[in-house]
């Protein structure tokens, strides 16, 4: 650390301090600058390739289609950020498909950036090094360069220097560069000639240049500006050109989940450049007030000579330009000139802790850290530890070195030791901006809910500061003067573990959405339904959620180092007193403890329900109570050394308490009123390892940082309390301790307020089942959110499994079912090579889609659900018994069509459809019975109910026919059923004159209809007949609408033909009777009150003109199922009089509600027919269809027998 | 300009009349003299014109311009050098063969000196006089050292080499 280094250079500590003697810890700021730009290259970089379209995956898609809500406030992937009905099986699956793996992308990049500004360091010092003359070139008597020379050994390098000339620049001045080994020092030709006319001032400037070298600014400045530019030109620069492309362009690839979010990418790049610059500045400002320092303390220059002869108020600006000079001031790479000089005659500056630069330095540790995300993600939790580790380390080493400077520089000028606030306040203030910045940048959005909790950050920031400045107070009394690199580390060591314990607390928990343990919920599970739980059962309750994570890598341990190190290793002054307060805290936590079976007992029972933990809870109320009495009455009544003594204290409570509570379960049993376990008998038991460890996390973890808040409150209200009285000494502490006084009023009560805030807002909220027991879940997706879900869910396999659903119903199966049926011979060989695939198919489709996502949005979800079920109803009938294979894969084609339904729904409500009902169209044709005398036989043939559908995608069509053929034999003849003709014989014949053969021929083997007409209905198949319905595959680049029906067989002479008639409206009136809706439910009915057709006018949107209109009217009185079954729309048919089935559609001119299942203006009745609903249901009866309606169907699952109702006309 | 004023003077470039004017009275500024031969006429000329202020990083950070007599005399001798100058640099051309020159890294050619007549001697002098002051020399070290220019311009006529 520069520290030690520093301080082992110099060797004679002057009476004076300058800048060496304490180091200057610019060059870890230095080393946080590189560290960010490597970090924040290895980031930004993965977001750019990220956001090149098709080019990686980063699997926001599969979190999006899982139904993972970037607006939930929480980090998505987390199980808080998902919804109700994610799988985690179907994220695994989808990310193990989709996404790209680039974790080596961030390492390559890295590497690269890291060579790359090597590559550029050694450029630059060839770069400034080309066309510079040699100091003899232009020294023709030799005087430059003996005194050149001179200088060096003055300054005493110990490496050789090189100067160099740049020729006809008039400007006086001169720089360095080169490397550590071979500086260089460019002069300027102005500077030579200064030479001759000034020779202090040619002195003051060249050796400036040489303390540059000597305090090793060299090294350290050009390998920050390499990896800079670098930085700038690879990383930031494309990234801000993606971003802004992005932006203006408005297209957002999968996997760029959320538009907003490319604004916050140009605002963080912004955030860094500024930052970046800032501290830059700052750090170099600082190296050159050093410079000075340097030249003129070991080196014997005095200031004026550095000064060139100015008068002292030179260059110092007044009014408005002073306002101009100071606003500029931060974006300087030099200091202004009376800044300088002020440092040269009292270095006070340089042992500050400024505001800016704790301000940038928190504020990039957290934009580093965040950034580190992707080179150690917090995935695996020891990288994530040691990601957190490295970036409190580097806030914790600077402001806390910051600190310490200060701290021992004015020890040294007897002046009164800074407290450490501020320097914390405006640390803990960039970090919480930094936070709060990446926190609205994850969430996609400006404002978070509540942005104040960021304040808990500051203040234990701030303690920590504090903490240190007051270590390094007690150190420096003991060891006035000096510094060790161990003495550092460990005066900055247990801060730093505290504040990565604090910021992976943090970070875990989130606290500017809202708070996040809910009481109710908690102890709902708990099994205790309270409506006002007592305090104790309040907390007792939530205590599990807030109990620290005992790993080690939690590093609950290290907040009480906070009291372990000064009792071991500076001893505060006062110590057996305040070991003695902490005694007496242990021995009244330890009274506590004996009580605690009354305290138990109030709360064990409650409401008949066992309340468990109760006797935990009580020992920690109990330590953390004392420890914090303790901690405040030691902190308000020490004078010197407030915080330490408290925390001292507080241990030592910590300590006693928790050896009476560890006996006191030991001889649980033995104690009488005073057990607190509810032990039988009394008997010696180990105490529960589990039971210490929980305690002692939290009494050693949080309770210390209660301590210590709690402390800081006491010593602030003792300052307070004690002002007037106090003998001020020194001219400059009044403003000081005012000033501290009021920070510590501000931080108590912006602590305060945050807490009551996030306290009492937490009450009212519910808790989603899905998101754990105790965590509220974030709020519900927003419209767009929701579209981008569903997108997702389509992109991500969605739409693959809808068109695998459609490709399976027309292709693969009709495909198969066809060719069985034109099979000759031997059908069931046929049947066996060919259904297995084809159930294979169908199975593996059903397992795809059961395994897939659900959607993301509960109104879609409805037709996914349909669709899963009715393909794994597919799947079912693929399984059965090997002996019916055909049939098994109808039955299967049949759920696969219903599956397609759903599908063909869903796509609707996706917007990514037509309407899937107006999509299918019936045409229809009734047939009668053509008999037809041969060989002796009559035989009579009928179709009727030919239906095609319209399935929605063009793939093709279905059609299907029911058709009979009967035999009735002549006197004296026998007919067996081989006399038959064939189903196969039927065909559709198109006007273009195409014959479209059945998917099925075999006689005999055909599978009951799926849908309610039984072919009997229609036709009267009575005699010795085959009946059934006959299935059409028609294919894609068939488009007209079959005109005839014909049965052509080997055994019939002759072709019979027949076709539908034309099209015509009609409109009839008919009252219904009631039927019940279930079996025994006599409350339970539904009934159709109107029926009416009327022929669609031109003003009907979503009907073709020509197109019918029927509407039944219907009331349904339901108990015992559900309101939306009962009242479901789709159960209801209508049959029309040429056996075509016309469905509900949702065609009310008007009517654009998404769910076509419910009756679309259904109300709900009052009086006497209370509870019933009642609505209209319109039929699309299509324009090719002429018949009219002969019977309503009502079918359902819960009806036990179907019902028809026929029409009556008037 | 004729013939003989635009070869006249061949030997002597403006850059010899500096070092001689400076040896005289400035002899601080040999250093920058020397400097500026390492260099092409036309780059020490763009270079004693330069007057920007760099925040040079890891520099002194308060770099002044000193009053020198160099820049002085180069820009008044240039200024009256072009006034005699004729249209011989002007032109597409010539500009064309400028930029080629500096994409080629060509050296440029050595501008000599033209003849000086006396009323080029005077306006030297004028010249040389005006911008001493306005950088901010003392009138009678402005005075001095524009009859110092003046006097070995002089000297750099054809007679006095023919002689």
């Amino acid at each position: 650390m520069t520290e030690s280094g520093a301080a082992g250079a110099v060797t004679p500590v002057p009476s004076e301090p300058d800048g060496r003697v304490f180091g200057a810890p610019t060059t870890l700021r230095f080393a946080l600058l590189a560290l960010l730009f490597v970090a924040a290259g290895a980031g930004l970089s993965v977001q750019i390739i990220g956001a090149v379209p098709g080019l990686v995956e980063n699997g926001w898609g599969c979190l999006l289609a899982d139904g993972h809500n970037p607006e939930s406030g929480t980090v998505l992937g987390t199980p808080e950020a998902s919804v109700e009905g994610s799988s985690l099986a179907a994220l695994r699956a989808c990310e193990e498909r989709y996404v790209t793996h680039t974790e080596w992308v961030p390492f390559a990049v890295v590497s690269v950036l890291v060579l790359a500004a090597a590559v550029l360091y050694r450029a630059l010092s060839w770069w400034m090094g080309r066309r510079l003359l040699e100091v003899e070139q232009v020294d023709p008597d030799g005087r430059l360069r003996r005194d050149l020379d001179d200088l060096v050994a003055v300054a005493g390098l110990g490496v050789p220097v090189r100067f160099a000339i740049v020729p006809g620049m008039l400007r006086s001045g001169a720089a360095v560069f080169g490397t550590r080994r071979r500086p260089v020092v460019r002069v300027t030709s102005g500077l030579t000639v200064v030479h001759r006319a000034d020779p202090d001032r040619f002195r003051a400037i060249v050796l400036h240049e040489l303390a540059h070298i000597r305090n090793g600014d060299i090294p350290v400045f050009y390998a920050t500006l390499a990896l800079w530019r670098v930085f700038l030109v690879a990383v930031l620069l494309p990234a801000a050109g993606m971003a802004a492309y992005q932006l203006t362009t408005d297209q957002y690839p999968a996997a760029w989940h959320i538009a907003s979010l490319r604004v916050f990418l140009l605002i963080e790049e912004a955030l860094i450049v500024v930052m970046v610059y800032l501290a830059r500045a700052d750090v170099l400002r600082t190296r050159e007030m050093h410079a000075d320092l340097t030249a003129v303390r070991l080196w014997r220059m005095s200031p004026d000579e550095l000064h060139g002869g100015r008068p002292a108020d030179a260059g110092e600006p007044t009014g408005l330009r002073r306002a101009v000079a100071a606003a500029g001031e931060p974006w300087r790479r030099h200091p202004s000139w009376p800044q300088r000089r002020r440092v040269l005659v009292a270095p006070d500056a340089l042992f500050g802790t400024g505001v800016l630069p704790m301000f940038t330095t928190g504020l990039i540790a957290d934009i580093f850290a965040n950034q580190l995300g992707t080179l150690l993600p917090s995935s695996v939790s020891a990288l994530g530890t040691i990601r957190i580790l490295l970036a409190a380390g580097l806030v914790t080493a600077i402001g806390g070195a910051a600190v310490r400077r200060a701290v021992r520089y004015a020890g040294v000028r007897n002046r009164a030791a800074p407290s450490g606030w501020a320097a914390g306040f405006w640390l803990g203030t960039g970090l919480a901006v930094g936070e709060l910045a990446a926190e609205s940048a994850s969430a996609g959005r400006w404002l978070l809910p509540h942005p104040e909790a960021v304040a808990l950050l500051i203040a234990v920031v701030m303690l920590l500061m504090a903490w240190i400045a007051e270590y390094t107070g007690l150190r420096a009394g003991a060891r006035r003067g000096r510094t060790s690199f161990a003495g550092t580390l460990i005066g900055i060591a247990p801060a730093w573990l505290a504040l990565a314990y604090a910021l992976s607390w943090w970070g875990g928990n989130l606290l500017v959405y809202g708070w996040r343990y809910n009481v109710e919920t908690a102890l709902r599970v708990l099994e205790v339904p309270v409506d006002h739980p007592p305090l104790f059962a309040r907390i007792t309750a939530i205590l599990p959620e807030v109990l620290p994570n005992t790993g080690v890598l939690s590093l609950w341990w290290s907040p009480a180092l906070l009291w372990l190190l000064p009792l071991v290793w500076a001893r505060p002054p006062g110590l057996a007193r305040i070991v003695l307060a902490g005694l007496r805290g242990g021995a009244a936590a330890c009274a506590g403890l004996l009580a605690g079976r009354l305290a138990v007992d109030t709360v064990r029972t409650l409401h008949g329900s066992i309340f468990v933990g109760a006797e935990l809870s009580w020992i920690l109320i109990v330590l953390t109570g004392a420890m914090v009495v303790t901690a405040v009455v030691v902190a308000a009544s020490t004078p010197s050394c407030p915080l330490i003594s408290a925390l001292i204290a507080a241990g030592v409570v910590a300590l006693t308490g928790t050896l009476g509570a560890v006996l006191q379960l030991v001889f649980s049993g033995c104690l009488g009123p005073a057990d607190v376990l509810m032990a039988g008998h009394c008997s010696i038991l180990p105490a529960p390892l589990s039971l210490l460890t929980l305690w002692t996390s939290f009494v050693l973890g949080p309770a210390v940082v209660l301590c210590l808040g709690a402390a800081a409150i006491a010593q602030a209200a003792r300052r307070l309390s004690r002002r007037p009285t106090r003998t001020v000494t020194r001219a400059d502490a009044p403003a000081g301790t005012r000033r501290r006084f009021v920070v510590a009023i501000v931080v108590t009560a912006t602590v305060a307020v945050v807490t009551l805030d996030t306290a009492t807002t937490a009450e009212p909220r519910s808790t989603s089942a899905s998101a754990g027991p105790l965590l509220h879940s974030g709020p519900p997706p927003s419209p767009r959110t929701e579209k981008l879900q569903v997108n997702a869910w389509a992109s991500y396999g969605g739409v693959d499994l809808i068109n695998r659903i459609h490709t399976m119903d027309h292709t693969t199966l009709i495909d198969v079912l066809t060719k069985i049926g034109r099979a000759g011979g031997d059908i069931r060989s046929v049947e066996n090579r060919l259904v297995p695939p084809a159930c294979t198919a169908v199975i593996k489709l059903a397992r795809d889609a059961d395994r897939y996502f659900l959607i993301p949005v509960a109104a879609g979800r409805r037709y996914w659900a349909d669709a899963v079920a009715a393909l794994d109803d597919a799947a079912r009938a693929c399984h059965r018994p090997a002996r019916q294979p055909y049939a098994a894969l109808l039955a299967a084609f049949w759920d696969v069509v219903n599956a397609q339904e759903a599908v063909d729904h869903l796509s609707v409500w996706m917007g990514r459809g037509e309407t899937p009902l107006g999509a299918q169209r019936f045409v229809a044709a009734s047939g009668e019975y053509q008999p037809l005398t041969y060989h002796g036989a009559t035989f009579r043939f009928a179709a009727a109910n030919l239906a095609v559908r319209h399935t929605g995608t063009g793939a093709g069509r279905v059609a299907t026919l029911d058709a009979a053929a009967c035999l009735t034999a002549a006197p004296g003849h026998t007919t067996t059923s081989g006399d038959l003709p064939s189903l196969g014989d039927w065909r559709l014949v198109f006007p273009d004159g195409r014959r479209v053969a059945p998917v099925r021929t075999h006689p005999g083997d055909v599978d009951a209809p799926p849908y309610p007409a039984a072919p009997t209905d229609a036709l009267d198949a009575t005699g010795d007949c085959v009946a059934g319905r006959v299935t059409f595959g028609i294919p894609a680049a068939e488009h007209g609408d079959p005109r005839t029906v014909a049965f052509a067989s080997p055994q019939v002479p002759t072709v019979l033909t027949w076709r539908p008639p034309d099209p015509r409206s009609n409109q009839i009136d008919l009252l219904g009777a009631t039927r019940p809706i279930t079996a025994g439910d006599p409350q339970g009915w539904t009934a159709v009150t109107g029926y009416a057709v009327h022929t669609a006018g031109p003003n009907h949107d979503h009907i073709p003109p020509a197109d019918r209109l029927a509407t039944i009217t219907v009331v349904t009185c339901a108990s015992g199922v559900p309101a939306a079954t009962a009242t479901a729309r789709r159960p209801w048919k209508l049959l029309l009089a040429d056996g075509v089935v016309a469905f509900p559609v949702r065609s009310r001119p008007g009517d654009r509600s998404p769910d076509p299942a419910l009756y679309p203006n259904g109300r709900e009745r009052v009086g006497p027919r209370a509870g019933c609903r009642s609505g209209s249901i319109p039929f699309d009866i299509p324009a090719a269809d002429t018949s009219d309606t002969v019977a309503i169907y009502y079918e359902a699952p819960h009806v036990r027998h179907p019902w028809r109702l026929t029409p009556m006309v008037p | 300009m004729d013939s003989r004023a635009a070869h006249g003077s061949a030997d002597v470039e403006l850059i010899d009349v500096i070092r001689d004017v400076v040896a005289d009275i400035a002899p601080e500024e040999l250093p920058l003299v020397a400097a500026l031969t390492q260099l092409s006429p036309a780059e020490a000329g763009r270079r004693l014109a330069r007057r920007t202020s760099r925040d040079d990083p890891l520099g002194f950070g308060m770099d002044d311009f000193v009053i020198l007599v160099v820049p002085v005399i180069w820009a008044a001798v240039q200024e009256v050098v072009n006034h005699l100058a004729t249209s011989a640099a002007d032109g597409l051309v010539a500009r064309i063969r400028v930029r080629l020159r500096k994409w080629l890294r060509r050296p440029e050619p050595v501008a000599p000196l033209p003849h000086f007549g006396p009323p080029e001697l005077d306006e030297v002098r004028e010249r040389v006089r005006e911008l001493a002051v306005q950088a901010g020399m003392e009138p009678e070290r402005a005075e001095l050292l524009a009859y110092k220019v003046a006097d070995r311009l002089a000297a750099t006529g054809p007679e006095k080499r023919a002689t």
